[in-house]
């Protein structure tokens, strides 16, 4: 008898995926943000590793680059901070201004903190997926940690 | 110059660095001169910084208690400014003494200069502990650069005692918040002046803890020869050069500035413990063979002495720390360096070094412990200037002891100009402050000037 | 339940410091995950009060401190890259000596210790 976990957990990975996307997007109002995001994505693909081995769950792009996209994460966080010095702001400034009229409709508003939780899901998903496929890789040639 | 340079440069260019091959000769020369940038940008704050208002910013422009305040004061920027050199000084050696063996070295040690910038920088206690933690793990990372297996256990040692540390200040800060309601520090110094006077001792005694772990100071050092002997040269310069600055900083920055009232009830427990300390590492130092056993015990000596320093208080016993710490992170990574390879530079680098750590005239650990020794004697302490003069003259006696014994550094073994120009660049910086000690006596008397310290 | 949570962390604070002592170098690590959680636990129990103040909700509605749960967040994330590193170096040990007990571990050094007395003068 053929196991149900196997087709369950790959029904389970795009629905839980989408669910982090749109904590990432309610974040700025409600409650989510980038943290949970990229722990439940990262959540998702860990139980794919389990599941399904790392050749299998290693066919997906995401995470076969998870390293680099935590990089980008990374500059897209620095980048949002610091570029509004560019424009004579201080640093980590929110835009559109407090009291501007926002972009967006219902819940959803688009800022530039909304790109900044994009950067932190990036980094924890890119640094959970990374984590566990050193771990799964146990037969590697000594590799060096990430940031 | 505005402040968020010297915190931008290193961060972005460690994100940088991280995509590329450090093993490659053009990105550690990139690595060298992003750190070199970082060292000239906060250069360039010294004028500010000194200046009635110092540079500060509150992040996003929101209110303070929403914003994060970041703020440069003269002691940060000291503090910034060695630690970034130090920093500098080790990665050129790493790269010129034979190049580097991990892709990731370069990255990682600006990813500590850019932790080390941000605690230095910060005005937040919480906002301290992520950067502080940014640091951490940039060195837990190099802590196990070399891939030996002592390499390895070194690190785990250094991990497991430091991850105690970081839970014991992340407590620490969580107490502060809940007691005094707020996460700035200013803020927190006013709670302190209005507030109840013995709420935040638990906290503080936290944070000593916490802090004496980073340092290395007598009860809290029994992870520091281990480590120092067992890691790489390089990564125990940077350890105990670098990251260490850490530990003797948040004490001055919590205990002088933040909560001044804990650190003068503290005070009799700090020169006990600084003058355990001193006798401690001064003694095991002559009992060892390994020289880099020796130079562990000598940096808990270092570590007391501050320690002893910060209990004496005051504006001399305070500065005195500061000028401490800044020359005992300078001999530190001089000495950590020189004993790596043979050579005549480094000769005599490590001789200079030796004459700065046990305090012999025309260098800067001279007027560092001159003025601790002033400090001393003026609070009426003659028993604690007694043990500070013992403790030199034994570290004098340890340190040459390692030097007779180690056959390639009495002789000369191998001569390399590269590493032994960095060396060399160290001791002639730390002659160059004893011939000349105005600027280390005066980053030392002005950084604590600043401070909200008690009389 | 500011009992109960107290309680709860002084357990899960004294397991850790158990474990940390242990020989197995899993174990030690395991017991540093304990401690950081304990931690965690301890940010979040100082929010379970009424305190502080959140946008966006309405009157009288019960909220918790926004501060602490950041803080726990953040910790927690800190928490969870530096025991994924030492986890990797449990594992680069383990493939280094072939095992993961710390008597071991120490037998090995004393060794290197005396064969560098051998050496010295």
């Amino acid at each position: 008898m053929r196991s149900f976990v196997p087709p369950l957990s790959r029904m389970l990975l795009w629905p839980s995926l989408i669910i982090a996307l749109s904590f990432w997007l309610k974040g700025g109002g409600e409650v989510g943000g980038g943290f949970p995001a990229g722990a439940l994505a990262g959540l998702a693909v860990l139980l794919q590793y389990v599941v399904t081995g790392r050749e299998q769950t290693r066919r997906y792009v995401v995470v076969r680059y998870a390293a680099p996209l935590a990089g980008v994460g990374l500059l897209l966080v620095v980048g949002t901070a610091f570029l509004p010095v560019l424009a004579g702001y201080t640093p980590v400034s929110l835009f559109p201004r407090p009291g501007q009229p926002e972009l967006g409709a219902g819940a959803f508003h688009l800022h530039t903190a909304l790109v900044f939780e994009g950067g932190l899901m990036l980094i924890v998903f890119g640094l959970v997926v990374t984590v566990i496929d050193r771990f799964a890789l146990s037969t590697a040639n000594g590799g060096d940690e990430g940031p | 110059m505005p402040l968020w340079g010297p915190l931008l440069l290193p961060w972005v260019m460690a994100c940088v660095l991280a995509f590329m091959d450090g093993r490659r000769a053009w990105v550690a020369w990139l690595g060298i001169a992003s750190l070199a940038a970082t060292l000239v940008c906060t250069a360039l704050l010294l004028p500010q910084a000194w200046s009635a208002h110092p540079p500060e910013f509150v992040t996003g422009d929101w209110p303070v208690g929403v914003g994060i305040r970041l703020r440069a004061d003269p002691l940060s920027i000291v503090y910034t400014l060695v630690s970034t050199a130090v920093l500098l000084g080790t990665l050129v050696y790493e790269h010129v003494a034979g190049g580097i063996t991990s892709r990731s070295f370069p990255a990682l040690v600006v990813f500590l200069g850019a932790g080390l910038t941000g605690v230095f920088f910060t005005s937040d206690a919480f906002n301290f502990y992520v950067f502080f933690e940014l640091a951490m793990t940039a060195a837990f990372a190099l802590a196990s650069y070399g891939e030996k297996a002592r390499n390895l256990r070194a690190a785990f040692t250094f991990v497991v005692v430091n991850l105690m540390g970081s839970t014991l200040f992340l407590t620490a800060v969580v107490m502060l918040y809940l007691t005094t309601g707020t996460l700035d520090m200013q803020s927190i110094v006013a709670w302190g002046q209005a507030g109840a006077p013995y709420a935040l001792d638990v906290p503080g005694t936290l944070l000593l803890c916490a802090f004496g772990v980073k340092l290395g100071f007598f009860p809290f050092h029994f992870w520091a020869p281990a480590v120092y002997r067992d890691a790489g040269p390089t990564v125990a310069a940077l350890l105990a050069g670098a990251l260490a600055n850490i530990g003797s900083y948040g004490l001055l920055r919590f205990g002088a500035d933040v909560m001044p009232q804990v650190l003068e009830r503290a005070r009799p427990l700090l020169e006990i413990l600084g003058a355990s300390s001193i006798l401690y590492g001064s003694v095991l130092a002559l009992s060892r063979r390994d020289t880099r056993e020796v130079l562990a015990y000598a940096s808990i000596t270092q570590a007391g002495l501050i320690i002893a320093a910060l209990g004496l208080g005051g504006q001399e016993g305070l500065s005195a720390a500061v000028a401490l710490a800044l020359a005992g992170s300078v001999d530190k990574t001089a000495l950590f360096l020189a004993q790596d390879r043979g050579g005549e530079r480094a000769r005599r680098a490590y001789s200079v070094a030796a004459f700065s750590t046990a305090g012999v005239p025309p260098t800067a650990g001279f007027w560092s412990k001159a003025w601790l020794l002033r400090a001393a004697l003026e609070r009426g302490h003659p028993w604690l200037a007694g043990l500070v003069v013992m403790a030199s003259i034994l570290s004098l006696l340890a340190l040459f002891r390692a030097y007779q014994r180690e056959p390639w550094l009495r002789e000369g073994a191998a001569l390399h100009r590269g590493t032994g120009a960095v060396v060399f660049a160290l001791s002639l910086a730390l002659v160059a402050t004893g011939l000349w000690p105005e600027p280390l006596l005066r980053a030392g008397r002005d950084a604590i000037a600043g401070l909200g310290v008690l009389p | 339940m500011n009992l109960i949570a107290s309680l709860v962390v002084g357990l899960l604070f004294a397991c850790g410091v158990r474990m940390v002592l242990e020989r197995e170098l899993v174990r030690v690590a395991c017991g540093t995950v304990l401690i950081t959680n304990s931690s965690v636990l301890l940010i979040l129990a100082g929010s379970f009060a009424e305190r502080g103040e959140a946008v966006n909700v309405p009157q009288g509605y019960p909220v918790t401190d926004p501060v602490l749960q950041s803080l726990a967040l953040t910790a927690i994330v800190i928490g969870f890259a530096v025991s994924a590193l030492l986890l990797t170096l449990v594992h680069r040990t383990q493939r280094a000596h072939g095992s993961l007990r710390t008597d071991r571990l120490v037998e090995a050094e004393l060794k290197r210790v005396h064969d560098t007395e051998k050496e010295g003068p």
